[in-house]
């Protein structure tokens, strides 16, 4: 185990695609700088188990359409990287507070309430969850990384 | 611990063929979310492999394409 504490952070399904694919993405390395954190311990990632569902649809029924075959590889790996939180009453709780008051959806906010009950950075390039102030972009999460 | 527990783990323990420290170290590992480093990798290149060659998209677009959708469709089923 690292001398320092590892960092928490609950990365979103707009982080954890990057970890898999590169081409036209910004902010890859970063992203990718986080999940060698969790492989070297100084962060403790987790996503949610909403995760997968949401880099299957993006891969198999967005503009990407890739193949089902390659998609079933991509949700496989998922969990051998990283934990999927399931969250809880209090996670719901605190979830449909932030839908409320940042008008997104229960998906949306979940992420940002099972962050914040952990204790933990959300990471997400997300429009909306970056601009109700809820979550933080890789490139700046990848500077409280301890050496 | 209690000693019903230390029997639960010894007898899954022996039906793995592991040994008690090791299926504790196990089981810690995994309630602590840090993953093997050789399945870790074995995982990634699997699943970059995957995705080689598909072509260049911003994957927070298409993620957030992705919840407008979902959405979008459960505002329809009101």
């Amino acid at each position: 185990m690292p001398a320092t504490r590892a960092i928490d952070v609950v990365a979103d399904a707009s982080v954890a695609l990057k970890w898999f694919h590169a081409e036209g993405e910004e902010e890859v390395e970063a992203a990718r700088a986080l999940l060698a954190g969790q492989r070297e311990r100084t962060a403790a990632l987790r996503m949610l188990d909403l995760t997968p569902y949401e880099v299957g649809n993006a891969l198999l029924r967005g503009r990407p359409a890739v193949a089902a075959k390659q998609v079933a590889h991509v949700l496989a790996a998922l969990p051998e990287l990283c934990p999927a939180v399931a969250p809880d009453a209090e996670d719901f709780r605190e979830a449909a507070r932030l839908a409320e008051k940042h008008e997104l959806t229960l998906y949306d906010a979940a992420y940002a309430a099972v962050a914040r009950r952990r204790g933990a950075e959300l990471a997400t390039l997300d429009g909306e969850l970056l601009r109700a102030g809820l979550g933080r972009r890789p490139n700046e999460l990848v500077d409280e990384l301890p050496e | 611990m209690p000693d019903d527990l230390l029997k639960r783990i010894d007898s899954e323990a022996e039906r793995r063929g592991a040994t008690r420290s090791g299926l504790l170290q196990e089981a810690a590992r995994r309630e602590l979310g840090w993953p093997d480093p050789a399945a870790f990798d074995a995982a990634l290149e699997r699943g970059r492999r995957a995705l080689a060659g598909v072509g260049a998209f911003e994957s927070a677009d298409v993620i957030r394409k992705e919840r407008d959708a979902r959405d979008s469709r459960d505002r329809r089923r009101r």
